[in-house]
């Protein structure tokens, strides 16, 4: 039997257990507490460390060479200080003084020079999904999880957001070039097959969603996807793609749910794909396949490449290699589409939905 | 391990961002030879381990070579054992982690901060910032950011050694103060490589906040780089760093025995190597360099060897889709389409094709679309690394400046191009070389692997080198001229050892074909127009040159530089396909 590829996953899942870990780069405050339940803005942890650096020429100061200064240095490197504060005196016939100029952390003195932080760099860690505290990660962070449908994309903007689930079109019709029933609300999650002028992805913006996804965007839209204030996820990839039932199905049966967006972009180092979370807890859950496995026969699939892009199919039979159209070879699938017919491609060129 | 025991069979693994090649190299008759290979899909994921990738690649191996090197359990048969199965020892070469965010402090663009930004561009490191003497004004604005960037690497130079050290000094306050400030998890390394003269104070002032290295002035005086001793030291700091966020990746390195090295490193070693031997054999007047190119699914390097220097440069692959999809952006890419494309078209392929870099070209159109992008980045490269050395010199609408000889390309989309002659066109659109060269294919992908492996055993390198494990594709005679097109430009006798002696005249314009068979020795009696120059040392100057055949016998590139690609669509269209015609569809 032929062995398939290891393929990338995309989860498009009705119901299963999400776990995702939220952890500082450094030790912090963690916020939150087991079994807290959480939303995608609420900071999980938070680390802060001093900033925002002023120097103090104190040799200047006090009148005196910057060798001379360290005997009349008052306080110490580490000291917080408030404004006013006494850093260094000169006593003689006039008093020197050298006070802080607000209020801070004294950082280092050296050189006849005091360097003073008077604010912090502060670093924080969101829940970007709704769910609950799993556990905490003592001083870092925690590991959410939620019970959920989920949906997983190729693009986010690396924003989150939550709000009820509105779907806008019909997945079996055509794609959907930003017409929006004006009975879409604001604060909404509005999910479209497909947004391809500017004017349509304006008009959508002018609603107040709280968030986007689409199925696919038009390439020349990125830009100002990347720029929006809220969350946008694309899930099946860039310019005129056939619409995806698998993932557009599973969002309409699940309209008006409170739905989470975690646009960020994908990070297979960290295991992040942007993802759409809807909380829901009806049967028995999915297994996780994790970001990916061994392609198999009976897979559902998306195809990445040649005529048949943007399609989902079932593999049918895993294949040696085999020469393209294109003159390469390479390990081949067989895929049946939804409409009976059957296409071989490059097992590199396909995700596996599940 | 025991490095003075002549190892029999090395493993060499390959971790690349998007797939991890095995290759295993053993005797033969008394030489090394490549005995086989293997590859899969690298396994680095949030969950999974890369020696799930390095394991599958290694059952691919066992079945291509024959050769039994994995234990029942899955662990590796070492060393060899009676019966002839298993493996003597392991070297490595990694590109599959994430470039390290990284700050150069310096002086002058043009000077020590040119250095730091070849440096850091020589190796998967990711400029973030770079902050030279025009910032020095607010010194606490600089601290700030250095706060706010938080970078994993700070490459501290600057200064002549022995030259002038206030600017130096107040950028090392700088950067104790940013790692007093810094908690200690998030401190970066600071790898001084300025004013040795300094060094001292270096230790002193800093050592106490952060770690330090400490090595080689990259810019010991004005217009000269010195980065080997630095590439070396942050070499082995980014493998530590991906050990930390990459499953798998220590014990592999751990089973290398430490011989190992990021890719981009070894590369540049490799390179090193051969534009030593290169001169050493032909004793030119004029130095050649070696020119070695990978595009890798995941980044382009490109590594150019002169009398034992190496200039190499790393960068992402789809740097240059940043989103921001305009017309303009795409035209470079659009030129090389050897069909009529729509813009929109291009651009839905690259940016779905940038979410996916894995896909393989599957359609004729897919091949064109990739084999153009392939052309650009080429160019791409080529230009970055000439604006990072100045001794280095690509001029898109010039070509390349120098002789390179060979030129030694990997890369599947080079690699395992349908054809040779499209391998061959892409490296002459891309490159545009001028004079004499041979272009190379590293099928296998071993180039940086014979870096690694060469340090503790040289032999390796040299006999693989002379092996068909590199397939020559052939030399190329790249004719320059100012003469109008179709002019001749160029004589050439081309004389066989076995007879069927023959001239040809070349006209501007041409691209041409030779037939030479693969191996067949042959000598090229070049006698250039009074204003061609064909890299024998200046215009009308000719000579006697000794060729080998390659797949493609011998190419004659008298198309132009810079080549002459017309403006209009249909006409430019018709003639990439006459080109490719040429070399054999």
């Amino acid at each position: 039997m032929i062995r398939g590829m290891l393929a990338d996953v995309l989860q498009v899942s009705p119901h299963t257990i999400i776990r995702r870990t939220r952890r500082l780069p450094l030790a912090g405050r963690v916020l939150v507490s087991d079994g807290d339940a959480v939303r995608p803005e609420d900071v999980i942890a938070e680390a802060s460390f001093p900033a925002k650096v002023v120097t103090l020429d104190l040799s200047r100061g006090l009148g005196i060479s910057p060798t001379e200064t360290d005997a009349c240095v008052v306080r110490e490197p580490g000291d917080q200080l408030k404004e006013g504060d006494l850093i260094a005196q000169c006593e003689g016939a006039l008093t020197r003084l050298v006070r802080s100029p607000s209020d801070g952390f004294l950082v280092d003195i050296s050189h006849g020079r005091a360097i003073l932080a008077t604010g912090t760099e502060v670093v924080r860690v969101r829940a970007e999904m709704i769910g609950f505290v799993e556990e905490v990660i003592p001083e870092f962070g925690v590991i959410l999880t939620s019970e959920c449908s989920l949906v997983q994309g190729v693009w986010g903007n690396g924003l989150a957001g939550a709000g009820l689930l509105g779907v806008v079109g019909d997945p079996k019709e055509e794609p959907v070039d930003g017409e929006v029933p004006e009975t879409v609300g604001e604060g909404k999650i509005l999910a479209l097959v497909s947004c391809f002028d500017l004017s349509g992805l304006h008009r959508l913006i002018n609603l107040g969603p709280a968030g986007l996804i689409f199925g696919t965007l038009a390439t020349e839209l990125i830009p100002t996807a990347r720029q929006l204030a809220i969350p946008v996820i694309v899930l099946q990839g860039f310019g005129d793609l056939p619409p995806d039932p698998v993932s557009i199905d599973m969002l309409a049966s699940r309209e008006g749910a409170m739905t989470s967006l975690n646009a960020i972009p994908c990070d297979l180092y960290q295991g992040h794909r942007p993802e759409v979370t809807i909380p829901y807890g009806e049967g028995e859950p999915e297994a996780d396949l994790g970001l990916q496995t061994q392609l198999t026969v009976g897979q559902c699939v998306r195809i990445l490449s040649g005529e048949a892009i943007g399609q989902t199919g079932e593999i049918v039979a895993l294949v040696g290699a085999e020469v393209f159209e294109s003159g390469l070879h390479g390990p081949a699938a067989r895929i049946k589409l939804p409409e009976g017919e059957e296409v071989q491609l490059p097992q590199q060129n396909l995700t596996i939905l599940h | 391990m025991d490095l003075t025991r002549q190892a029999q069979t090395v493993l060499g693994l390959d971790i690349g961002r998007i797939n991890t090649r095995a290759s295993l190299f053993g005797i033969v008759d008394g030489k090394y030879r490549l005995l086989g290979g293997g590859i899969a899909p690298t396994t680095v994921d949030g969950d999974r381990h890369l020696g799930e990738g390095v394991g599958e690649a290694l059952e691919n191996l066992q079945i291509n070579c024959g050769r039994k090197l994995l234990r029942p359990d899955g662990g590796l048969i070492m060393p060899v054992n009676p019966d002839g199965e298993g493996l003597d020892r392991i070297a490595l070469t990694c590109s599959a982690g994430p470039p390290l965010k990284t700050v150069a402090l310096g002086l002058t663009q043009g000077g020590s901060l040119a250095a730091a930004r070849a440096l850091i561009g020589s190796l998967p490191l990711a400029l973030s910032g770079c902050i030279g003497l025009a910032d020095l004004g607010d010194e606490t604005l600089v601290i700030d950011r250095l706060l706010q960037l938080r970078p994993k690497v700070v490459v501290l130079t600057g200064g002549e050694n022995a030259g002038a050290e206030q600017h130096v000094r107040t950028l090392i306050e700088i950067t104790r103060t940013a790692c007093m400030l810094l908690p200690d998890e998030i401190r970066p390394l600071i790898l001084y490589a300025g004013n040795t003269f300094l060094r001292e104070a270096v230790e002193r002032r800093l050592e106490p906040w952060s770690p330090v290295q400490i090595t080689a002035n990259l810019q010991p005086a004005h217009g000269s780089f010195d980065l080997v001793p630095a590439q070396s030291i942050l070499d082995r700091f980014i493998l530590q760093i991906w050990e930390k966020e990459i499953p798998g990746l220590k014990e592999l390195i751990h089973l290398a025995g430490g011989h190992c090295s990021t890719r981009d490193f070894a590369m540049n070693r490799m390179v090193r190597f051969l534009s030593r031997t290169s001169n050493g054999e032909h004793a030119v007047e004029k130095l050649r360099g070696v020119l070695a190119v990978d595009l890798g699914g995941g980044s382009t390097t490109l590594a150019v060897g002169l009398g034992g220097d190496a200039q190499t440069l790393t960068q992402p692959a789809w740097d240059f889709l940043p989103g921001e999809v305009q017309e303009q952006g795409l035209l470079p890419v659009h030129r090389w389409m050897s069909e009529q494309v729509e813009l929109d078209l291009v651009a839905d392929y690259l940016h779905n094709h940038a979410l996916h870099p894995a896909i393989i070209p599957g359609i004729a159109m897919e091949l064109i679309l990739s084999q153009a992008l392939s052309r650009f980045r080429l160019q791409n490269a080529v230009t970055n690394l000439a604006e990072c050395y100045p001794s280095f010199s690509f001029d898109p609408d010039q070509g390349l400046d120098g002789d390179f000889e060979p030129v030694i390309a990997s890369g599947a989309m080079l690699t395992q191009a349908p054809t040779a002659g499209q391998s061959m066109l892409m490296l002459l659109d891309g490159l545009q070389p001028r004079g004499v060269t041979t272009m190379v294919l590293d099928r296998y992908h071993i180039l940086p692997l014979l870096g690694v492996i060469g340090e503790t055993l040289p032999i390796l390198p040299v006999q693989i080198l002379e092996t068909d494990a590199f397939q020559n594709l052939g030399t190329v005679i790249i004719p320059v001229s100012p003469a109008p097109e179709g002019e001749q430009i160029l004589s050439m006798q081309v004389i066989k050892e076995t007879g069927g002696d023959f001239s040809i005249n070349v006209a501007q314009g041409t691209l041409r074909r030779l037939v030479l068979q693969v191996n067949e020795p042959a000598v090229l009696v070049l006698k250039p127009g009074p204003e061609t120059d064909v890299g024998f040392g200046g215009p009308g100057i000719g000579g006697r040159l000794k060729v080998t055949g390659g797949v493609l016998g011998l190419v004659v590139d008298a198309r132009g530089r810079p080549l002459p690609l017309p403006d209009e669509e249909e006409q430019r269209v018709a003639l990439m396909q006459r080109w490719l015609w040429t070399l054999g569809g």
